[in-house]
């Protein structure tokens, strides 16, 4: 059933604003792509686009290599879930899952039987009587997943759906997600602004930004190769190290860092993420800088470290963020060495 | 916007029309017999035009200020007696179905002389008349019966959400009973409270039901004056019928201008 | 330390009994002056006969109840429930059309315009009923409508504003994403507003409808001025009998004639609307 879904060169704009940009995009069949970027950077237009509920002012969207820009949205087989469940007030349980196959035509006893198996799906199978008002915030959102599901869409197109659920049921709800795709394998692309969500989802991320596509990569490579600075601090990254590419190798308050081979030679940031910077002893150490604050989060902290200027006189005062398992035996305004953990780093320059 | 119209267009029809009739039958241009005549006449009689205007503000006035004070009160205790004050609001709110027509019989036969109310106390001698009195008494009960049942809706309805939230809150902050009834429900309570106040007020004088059944003969509030006026058969009653009801109009504009100034005051203040 | 716990006690015991008197007296006062006036209606209502000093009749009857059931009685029932139910279609209908051409952005409406509108459709409760029926009277005899034709007309201009202003206030909370959820589970246009619109806004067209059957229902001038007399309903039957000296049972039965189809609607209305919140 499901199907590939591309955008192609998509502009919108409301009145004179121009909320999207050029946007070209593909998610594979049987993929979930996730759209990350905070409020306001187009990506909910975006998924109203791909749903047919707005019609972008250029561009195109396909399924399948095939245009589907004119089809108005009850035809065009996707099914969208919104951050709130939105279940018809009106309708009981069973009868919100059965509402696409009522409006097929279907009877109502095809249409239950139909909507009693998404049901089971997602585990509500008990709860088809019952009116959307007597239902947990986490249990509405599970029906509101098996009443996009039961149109059997080519693509599920979500939009924030787990946002206002607690951190628990989150974790509950990609499981369920997970159970969802090995059985069905619809394609799914989905809205969030929460790059963890994003990461434990989905196989690829585009990252949206003011109405553009920042980058478009798999989970690692956005993590580890941003293509900006907005990319690294979008998805997270805390430290970005100014310094020169000269010779295959980033100097700077760092040392020496190798970076792959085409990187273009002159001013660079490396951007080293916190999680893969280490702390070490002072002697022969790499970098030496002193702590100026350690913030404790659960079973990580994050230790600020003011760098040391190197041996070459132009180079800038810089500070790093690097994230150690537990709480180090450290004060602010002790000395530290700081080492990456990999061997080789990576640069930007916007 | 084209989904309106058909209301717009009723409207505007039945009372753009109704009122240049009111307006034409007042100076004699549309009399019922005979040739039309601009004449003032059915203007000229001022002071019982007047007096029957003074009427009607009166039992207005007291009406909505008793409707508006009653009705703050069985909100207020709606909000904060608990069950008590559930049930309270419940009873009232389904005493607003029943129509003035039906709430003015009721309270005729409640006051009257020997109504029931005199028989309670064993009819004593000094019980005071209620009913056709000068001042007006059984029919400004009977609207301060019905409308403050209107009032506590309005009320509730507007603000039965935020009240207790903000109510408790302000407990944490230090604020008394009193102080949370001066400074969290009643700003509240400002905006819901003048405008059903006002449409009390321009119901209450434009109405008939209760001061025809339970108020004197003479004199005659602005709507029992038109409504016998226009009943008559003699031919000058009926400009002097439309002059009254023009007269009723034309306060009750008045009264709703100054009313939206006061609810815009209030709504800066908020 | 036993001693002083009892003397806490005895200080505590008046403000205690101040604190839940207090508001106990203050709600049994509210409910005396909600319920009062209903009492001798239901005492008259079957009160055979009830002299003057005895604060209970001496003797009950079913007369006045069974005088309900004369034929004259049970036309002018009828005549009631009719106009009532038209008023409820008509101003429902319109005042819920008007309120969706008021609401937001419209291609060619302008705000200046849209507030125009919202005002006219207001205007009605400015104007008091019998200046409204006095000044329309002329012209409805003059396009010859019949009685109840002209009676409704006048009463769903009376009613449209709270029709609309119940509409306008749902409206105003009404979430467009619940549409934009069934186009993209395969509902067309027409299926939106049949399943999903009327559907989300039945209470609000419930609320309405019950308004306007009210005004219907219980309307007096109207009917006395444009039916002249002919077109015979309850309340004209209420409004004679009230009027006049030694109607207590015929006045109190009829009371109860009126006061009794709108309460058990309300209360259906109410067991419903909890329903469908709670409940299948």
């Amino acid at each position: 059933m499901s199907s590939q879904l591309s955008f192609s060169g998509i502009s919108h704009r409301f009145g004179a604003q121009e909320v999207l940009t050029n946007i070209s995009l593909e998610a594979p069949e049987g993929s979930c792509v996730a759209l990350l970027g905070a409020s306001g950077s187009g990506k909910s237009t975006l998924l109203r686009i791909a749903a047919g509920l707005e019609r972008p002012s250029a561009g195109r969207v396909l399924m399948d290599g095939e245009d589907v820009s004119e089809v108005n949205a009850e035809k065009r087989e996707t099914a969208l879930v919104f951050q709130q469940p939105l279940l018809f007030p009106h309708l009981s349980v069973v009868d919100n899952v059965a509402f696409s196959s009522r409006m097929a035509g279907h009877s109502r006893a095809a249409a239950h039987r139909h909507a009693c198996e998404y049901l089971e799906l997602v585990q509500l199978a008990g709860y088809a009587r019952r009116m959307p008002g007597q239902l947990s915030g986490g249990q509405e959102q599970r029906v509101a997943l098996a009443r996009a599901l039961a149109r059997q869409p080519r693509i599920l197109l979500l939009d924030e759906p787990f946002s206002s659920l607690d951190l628990p049921l989150r974790e509950d709800m990609y499981e369920l997600l997970e159970t969802i795709r090995e059985q069905l394998r619809p394609t799914i692309v989905l809205v969030t602004h929460d790059r963890r969500e994003a990461s434990v989802l989905a196989e690829s991320i585009a990252v949206l930004d003011h109405g553009e596509i920042l980058q478009h990569g798999g989970v690692a490579q956005l993590h580890h190769q941003p293509a900006s600075r907005a990319v690294n601090r979008i998805l997270g990254g805390l430290n970005e190290v100014p310094g020169v590419v000269r010779g295959g190798a980033h100097h700077s308050p760092l040392g020496r860092v190798p970076v792959p081979a085409d990187t273009a030679e002159g001013p660079a940031l490396l951007v080293p993420r916190q999680e893969s910077l280490c702390l070490t002893a002072v002697e022969g150490a790499q970098a030496l800088g002193r702590v100026t604050q350690v913030r404790a989060s659960g079973a990580h902290s994050l230790v600020r470290v003011a760098l040391d200027r190197g041996p070459e006189q132009d180079q800038e005062q810089a500070a790093v963020a690097v994230e150690v398992t537990g709480s180090p035996e450290l004060r602010p305004g002790d000395i530290t060495g700081v080492a990456l953990q990999n061997p080789s780093g990576w640069t930007v320059t916007r | 916007m084209l989904t309106a119209a058909p209301a717009v267009i009723l409207v505007l029809l039945v009372l753009g029309a109704a009122l240049i009739m009111v307006g034409l039958q007042s100076l004699g241009l549309m009399p019922v017999f005979g040739e039309p005549q601009l004449s003032l006449n059915a203007w000229a009689d001022s002071t019982s035009l007047l007096e029957s205007a003074g009427v009607s503000v009166y039992i207005a006035t007291l009406s909505t200020v008793l409707s508006a004070g009653l009705g703050l009160l069985i909100a207020v205790y709606a909000l904060t007696a608990g069950r008590g004050g559930r049930l309270v609001a419940a009873v009232s709110a389904a005493t607003i179905p029943i129509p003035h027509l039906v709430a003015s019989g009721a309270i005729g036969l409640l006051l009257a002389d020997a109504g029931f109310l005199a028989r309670l106390f064993g009819m004593p001698e000094g019980f005071p008349q209620l009913v056709a009195t000068q001042w007006w008494t059984a029919v400004i009960l009977e609207f301060a019966w019905k409308e403050s049942a209107f009032v506590a809706l309005v009320i509730l309805g507007s603000i039965s959400r935020s009240a207790m939230a903000l109510s408790e809150t302000a407990s944490t902050l230090g604020a008394s009973a009193w102080q949370r009834f001066c400074h969290v429900i009643l700003p509240l309570a400002r905006l819901p409270l003048v405008v059903s106040g006002l449409v009390v007020f321009v119901y209450t004088l434009g109405s008939y039901e209760s001061p025809w059944l339970l108020g004197p003969l003479a004199p005659e509030p602005l709507s029992v004056r038109a409504v016998r006026l226009f009943g008559s058969t003699q031919l000058s009653a009926r400009p002097e019928a439309m002059a009254t009801a023009l007269t009723s109009v034309v306060i009750a504009v008045l009264a709703i201008a100054v009313g939206l100034l006061l609810v815009r005051r209030s709504g800066d203040r908020s | 330390m036993s001693l002083s716990r009892s003397e806490v006690s005895r200080r505590r015991r008046p403000r205690w009994r101040v604190r839940t008197v207090l508001p106990l007296l203050l709600g049994l006062a509210l409910l005396i002056w909600i319920m009062l006036p209903l009492v001798p209606v239901l005492l008259w209502s079957a009160a055979g006969a009830w002299r003057a000093p005895d604060v209970l009749p001496s003797s009950w009857t079913a007369d006045a109840a069974l005088s309900l059931a004369e034929p004259e009685v049970l036309m002018a029932g009828v005549r009631s429930l009719g106009l009532g139910l038209s008023v409820a279609v008509t101003a429902t209908v319109l005042g819920g059309l008007a309120a969706f051409g008021l609401r937001g952005p419209t291609p060619g409406g302008s705000p200046a315009s849209t507030r125009l509108i919202g005002f006219v459709m207001l205007t009605p409760l400015a104007v008091p009923p019998f200046a409204l029926v006095m000044g329309s009277n002329v012209l409805l005899l003059g396009a010859r409508a019949p009685s109840f034709l002209g009676v409704l007309i006048v009463l769903t201009v009376t009613a449209l504003p709270y029709t609309t202003y119940m509409f306008v206030t749902a409206l105003a909370s009404y979430e467009d994403r619940f549409e934009a959820v069934a186009r993209t589970l395969g509902a067309s246009p027409a299926q939106v507003v049949l399943k999903v619109r009327l559907g989300l806004l039945m209470p609000a067209i419930a609320r309405a409808g019950f308004l306007a059957f009210l005004v219907g229902w219980s309307d007096y001038i109207t009917t006395v001025l444009i039916g002249g007399g002919q077109f015979i309903t309850l309340p004209l039957l209420l409004g004679s009998a009230a009027s006049s000296t030694g109607g207590e049972q015929l006045t109190a039965a009829l009371s109860l004639a009126m006061i009794v189809p709108p309460v058990v609607l309300l209360i259906l209305l109410a067991r419903r609307g909890a329903r469908g919140r709670t409940s299948s």
